[in-house]
């Protein structure tokens, strides 16, 4: 991986992705975009309990990074949206390749306020990955 | 002036501490913007030191506040580069 898609995951995982589960989540509605998923679903592929899969798939709803009813209990992976694919494509291949790396970047406490730090000086807010 | 070494002497200690923090802002994220700043930071930080330091303290020479210019501009250059950088 180079260094700039390398930053790209890095940053993604640190502004978008606050735990283990919604990075597990994110990744499998992604992988099995074909289908809409409820947090039972989840729950059973993911081996959280289901509350616990419920507050992910609201959250990753309420984000945006994916399309889910009003209520938010039903989402799906908007494969349309090519560019947050693409890039959640390249989280995948790095949690592969580097699971503890990925992990202990999403309990960095320190880099996430670092890099809330660093976006604050961007004039212009990013708020869709796709 | 002993209480003016004193507390250049904090001031370069101040801006080398935060100099190592961005530093490692920068190993953890990978993000220039903290390299920038670090780089600030430490040319700051060894400019008080180097001033605090001198025989002769002479505080209207240039230098210094060229060296001090240089360490803002990288702050600028920072957050320029942090807007030009690809998403």
């Amino acid at each position: 991986m180079d260094e700039a898609t390398g930053a790209e995951v890095r940053r993604f995982i640190l502004t978008s992705i606050p735990s283990v589960p919604h990075l597990e989540t994110l990744l499998l509605l992604w992988r099995e975009r074909n289908r809409e998923w409820d947090a039972a679903g989840v729950a059973q592929r993911i081996y959280v309990p289901e509350k616990t899969a419920a507050a992910v798939l609201a959250d990753l709803g309420a984000s945006g990074l994916l399309a889910c009813d009003d209520q938010l209990r039903r989402c799906r992976f908007d494969a349309t949206r090519e560019a947050l694919a693409a890039l959640v494509g390249r989280l995948d291949a790095e949690y592969a390749r580097d699971l503890v790396g990925v992990t202990r970047l999403i309990h960095s406490r320190s880099s996430r306020q670092a890099q809330a730090f660093a976006d604050a000086f961007k004039f212009r807010k990013d708020t869709d990955h796709g | 002036m002993v209480s003016n070494a004193v507390l250049l002497g904090a001031i370069a200690m101040a801006s080398l501490v935060a100099a190592l923090l961005f530093l490692r802002f920068w190993r953890s994220s990978r993000d220039r913007f903290f390299l920038f700043l670090a780089a600030s930071f430490a040319i700051e930080g060894v400019n008080r030191a180097a001033f605090a330091l001198a025989h002769e303290r002479v505080e209207n020479e240039p230098v210094y506040y060229l060296v001090r210019l240089c360490a803002y501009a990288l702050i600028i250059v920072a957050i320029v580069d942090k807007n030009r950088a690809r998403r």
